[in-house]
């Protein structure tokens, strides 16, 4: 049996919206008349399209302006295709976009291992951070912040790490 | 082609067909570093003049590497098909790398060592060793790395550490390899098991894929993930003590499996025997999967007549690019695949 449209009772539904808020659940079946894609049919809707509806009706679509890096021209727009910088500034000046602590890589923001020598041989003074002060320092915060859960596992790393180094 | 070409065409990958430690679980350890040089844009938005550059910068400083005289440095675009694809098969460079006009590689006679210049990040500082030698690499790694690192400037900030292209890599730079001969936990099921766990304690276990994108049995890759907020050496002892976890497990499926259902894998290492005793043509693929099957026979003592040399001769010399260099012209793939036949044949011993 063929849905029809919840809008205009006329059209058969191509879209089935559910939306789940607490206990309250509701549905809406549409058609692309409704929809405002009227040039496309069903058969051929892409997937592009349908995030963009989605988006559109979850409100969730952000018309922020794309950022540029001043640099060397990399948009997020460029990164969000090619999930590469075009350059080492585009650290400091797409910082948002990058959402370096979404990356399975990233631990923490901070980097621990070797530096770079200056050049003319001269070892670049190295910012002492202890890994166990850092932690130590996590865990302070996390408890002020009452969060016990992400704590008792800082609390094993730190416990972890004095015994490695024992 | 020069002579170093030559030599590499007539001999099987030294870093993957000889054993070294832990070896024949752990087949070889490859480890990179990536780096990149301040004030340059990254290659892929780097215009030629300025890739060359940073190319010949490069090429220049690795003549104060010890041993240069025993280091070829190569342009990509002044090599050819063959050539490339020589490179290609043994994994010195990359499918990116072979278009781009500004690719270039250090590698060294005995191919233990080599560094990929403008492919994803202006440097891959590559070492491959057979077995697992993790310690070893990574001492050799970061005592190249300083060479490089007191005549070029990096790039580095002090949050995110080395900046490399693709934030995947950013802040050691790091990236530890092994490929595993996983054949036992592949046959008795586990590996699905084995994946989801290295995925718990962040590392990546996949399965090897070749040139044709075929995925031959029980042959994985295990790598290392993290890089920011942790130290290389931690990172390496680390990997190290979830590698040997690993071997225990391959160890205890393979004396289990010999144990309960020893017929299973004697059908399968005497099928890959009958194979290539009687084919006249043979893909790149299906060669590999059964020269592998026919290793493992070898490993479990199911041979008399066969050694390990042979087959790994066999692996590395079944490669297209391999074929193509010895026969010195490029073939259609028919002729590819008859030669391949014979070869493999005569260099495992069943030729008539």
């Amino acid at each position: 049996m063929q849905k029809i449209c919840d809008i205009c009772k006329k059209n058969v539904a191509a879209i089935h919206i559910e939306k789940h808020a607490g206990e309250n659940h509701t549905q809406m079946k549409i058609c692309c008349q409704c929809a405002g894609i009227e040039a496309l049919s069903p058969e051929n809707l892409k997937s592009e399209d349908l995030q963009k509806i989605i988006a559109d009706l979850a409100f969730l679509q952000k018309p922020s302006e794309p950022e540029v890096c001043s640099e060397c021209g990399t948009t997020t727009v460029d990164f969000d295709k090619s999930k590469r910088v075009g350059c080492g500034a585009c650290y400091d000046n797409l910082k948002a976009s990058l959402n370096l602590h979404l990356y399975p890589n990233v631990i923490q923001n901070k980097h621990l291992g070797k530096t770079p020598f200056k050049l003319g041989f001269e070892p670049i003074q190295k910012e002492e951070v202890d890994e166990l002060q850092v932690l130590e320092a996590k865990l302070t915060s996390l408890i002020t912040d009452e969060e016990y859960e992400t704590a008792a596992k800082v609390r094993d790393q730190i416990a972890e790490l004095k015994k490695a180094l024992s | 082609m020069n002579s170093f070409f030559k030599n590499l065409a007539s001999r099987s990958m030294p870093w993957l067909c000889l054993s070294g430690p832990s070896s024949p679980i752990v087949l070889s350890t490859k480890m990179s570093l990536a780096r990149n040089i301040a004030g340059q844009l990254y290659p892929d938005k780097l215009d030629e003049l300025a890739g060359l550059d940073v190319l010949e910068d490069i090429f220049e400083v690795s003549e104060s590497l010890p041993d240069y005289e025993r280091l070829n440095s190569y342009e990509l675009n002044t090599l050819n098909e063959i050539e490339k694809d020589l490179l290609l098969e043994r994994s010195h460079i990359t499918h990116n790398s072979v278009f781009s006009g500004i690719a270039g590689v250090i590698i060294d006679e005995e191919e233990y060592f080599s560094v990929l210049v403008n492919d994803e990040d202006h440097m891959k500082i590559q070492v491959m060793r057979p077995g697992l030698e993790l310690h070893k690499s990574w001492k050799y790694l970061t005592y190249v790395d300083d060479i490089f690192g007191k005549k070029l400037k990096y790039d580095f900030s002090n949050d995110y550490g080395y900046l490399t292209a693709s934030p995947e890599h950013v802040g050691t730079g790091l990236k530890c390899e092994v490929l595993l001969d996983l054949t036992g936990l592949y046959l008795s099921g586990q590996i699905n098991g084995l994946v989801q766990s290295a995925r718990v304690f962040g590392y990546e276990l996949q399965a090897s894929e070749n040139q044709d994108n075929r995925k031959p049995q029980g042959r994985y890759i295990l790598s290392t993930v993290k890089t920011l907020g942790v130290k290389e050496e931690k990172i390496i002892s680390s990997f190290k003590s979830f590698i040997n976890d690993v071997i225990d497990a391959e160890t205890r499926s393979r004396v289990k499996l010999m144990a309960d259902s020893s017929h299973r894998i004697q059908n399968l290492v005497s099928r890959a025997y009958g194979t290539l005793k009687y084919n006249f043509m043979l893909d790149e693929g299906e060669a590999f999967d059964l020269l592998l099957t026919l290793r493992l026979g070898l490993q479990l003592g199911l041979f008399e007549n066969l050694n390990f040399k042979q087959v790994e001769d066999a692996l590395t010399c079944s490669g297209n690019a391999h074929l193509q260099s010895v026969m010195q012209e490029l073939l259609s793939t028919e002729d590819l695949n008859k030669t391949r036949a014979s070869m493999v044949r005569k260099k495992i011993g069943l030729a008539d």
